[in-house]
């Protein structure tokens, strides 16, 4: 990704990417990208990480390049790509589903993995520790509202979130 | 005017000036808030990175657990509302997601998702249920010609097609709200741009030295302070404003407040009810824009 070119071989192109990514739920039509760069002019992480970069590459049909590529993590999920595209190309929910797939394979960034394991722990992202728990007390504001931890698992089995998440290359 | 509230992670965890100054005001404004039982994370764009159907199936059981209650739902947190919006825009448009979740909800908690029942951020509930003329009667003590750089942060405006908030290029709930307060919300070229937050689990320093080229904007246009509605984004600004200074080389000393701790200062209420000294930066210098009583 960090070469002035992307390199292309036939044998990594697969025609059906941008199919599979627009019949998502999260959806994102790379195909009706006009490569204007809008989506790049917007980006505040677009030093590393061009949207229509990526979505070209979408349209190339190179998933083994995209799913190993750092910068995809680099996204700040800031939807001004998505907002802007003249084309309703979504580049920020393209990039979403390129993450997915790469989680799949077990390429999930450190931190990202360590939310991961507090919300299978306690359903949340962040822990609220006991200290935490008083200091809220000192100032007089209500206990916080208890989480359905098992309840909550559920949602992260039935989604393969916990399976996704202990196939992570550590 | 009666909410289920819902606090969502980061603010029990690290931001409570914004619950703490948040039910402040709304005792005085008579609206009443109903603590949401049960309800975990709402994944957030963090989870929705690793699988976009956990994220979107965390909120959608949150949702429904309000609407069980009958409650428009009243959220603080951007990452929140925008988690939520994108939940239930699922759900209305794709059968196949909606059958998902009542599969779920059936096994989790004997629910159907249903109900008419509203998303709203904290400030659509300003803007909208109370209204700026009742917030006008409130102000006692204004902030005359506080000058303030309103950051709205990302997940409240975009995608605009979805989040249905404001005019995501050229909003004006927030600066209104400012301004009632009798402070100016002034232009700031960097305005709009992302904090950068969500990636500081990612790439730290790149995160950081985001808010760095914004608190510097904010600085160079002559803000005495950074108003925001976003948790995420005040401690990115505000906790991490150190942090900041040691990857960017440069001093800022910019206050970063919650949207409602400024309203609290105008209605009257002490620095300590909004809790201004949970903030990290010393918010010590607006206090003299306040008019006597």
């Amino acid at each position: 990704m960090s070469e002035a070119v992307i390199p292309l071989k036939s044998s990594e192109i697969d025609p059906n990417l941008k199919f599979e990514i627009a019949g998502t739920e999260l959806g994102g039509k790379a195909f009706w990208c006009i490569q204007c760069g809008m989506c790049t002019s917007g980006c505040p992480v677009a030093e590393f990480l061009k949207p229509h970069r990526i979505v070209k590459m979408v349209m190339l049909g190179l998933r083994e390049q995209l799913i190993s590529c750092k910068e995809i993590w680099l996204c700040t999920t800031c939807f001004t790509c998505s907002e802007r595209c003249p084309q309703e190309v979504n580049p920020a929910n393209i990039i979403f589903s390129l993450k997915n797939m790469a989680a799949k394979r077990g390429i999930i960034p450190r931190g990202l993995r360590d939310i991961g394991k507090n919300l299978a722990e306690t359903g949340r992202i962040i822990k609220i520790s006991a200290v935490r728990e008083r200091k809220r007390m000192k100032l007089g504001l209500p206990k916080i509202p208890q989480v359905h931890v098992e309840k909550n698992r559920k949602i992260l089995e039935e989604t393969s979130f916990i399976k996704t998440l202990e196939g992570a290359k550590q | 005017m009666k909410y289920a509230y819902y606090l969502g992670c980061l603010i029990p965890a690290r931001a409570n000036q914004y619950d703490l100054s948040t039910r402040v005001v709304a005792k005085k404004l008579g609206i009443e808030l109903v603590d949401l039982e049960g309800a975990g994370c709402c994944g957030s764009v963090l989870v929705r990175s690793v699988d976009f159907r956990t994220n979107l199936m965390m909120s959608a059981r949150i949702l429904a657990l309000a609407k069980n209650m009958g409650l428009d739902l009243l959220v603080l947190c951007s990452g929140c509302y925008e988690s939520l919006m994108e939940a239930e825009n699922l759900i209305e448009r794709s059968e196949n997601f909606r059958e998902q979740v009542n599969a779920l909800l059936k096994s989790t908690d004997n629910l159907v998702y249903g109900g008419g029942e509203k998303i709203k951020h904290l400030v659509q509930v300003l803007y909208d249920d109370i209204g700026l003329e009742r917030l006008r009667d409130e102000i006692k003590r204004p902030l005359d010609g506080l000058r303030v750089a309103v950051h709205y942060g990302c997940h409240v405006l975009r995608p605009s097609s979805t989040l249905k908030f404001d005019n995501a290029e050229n909003p004006k709930i927030l600066d209104d709200l400012v301004e009632i307060t009798g402070a100016k919300s002034i232009y700031w070229p960097l305005k709009l741009w992302c904090c950068g937050s969500p990636i500081l689990a990612i790439d730290k320093d790149l995160s950081l030295s985001i808010a760095g080229m914004k608190l510097k904007s904010a600085k160079e246009a002559g803000a005495d302070c950074i108003v925001t509605i976003c948790p995420s984004c005040q401690i990115q600004f505000d906790t991490l404003q150190p942090e900041i200074s040691r990857v960017t080389g440069e001093q800022y000393n910019m206050p970063v407040l919650l949207y409602p701790q400024l309203l609290g200062l105008a209605m009257g209420f002490s620095p300590e009810e909004v809790g201004l000294h949970l903030n990290r930066i010393s918010a010590e210098s607006l206090l003299k824009f306040q008019r006597k009583t």
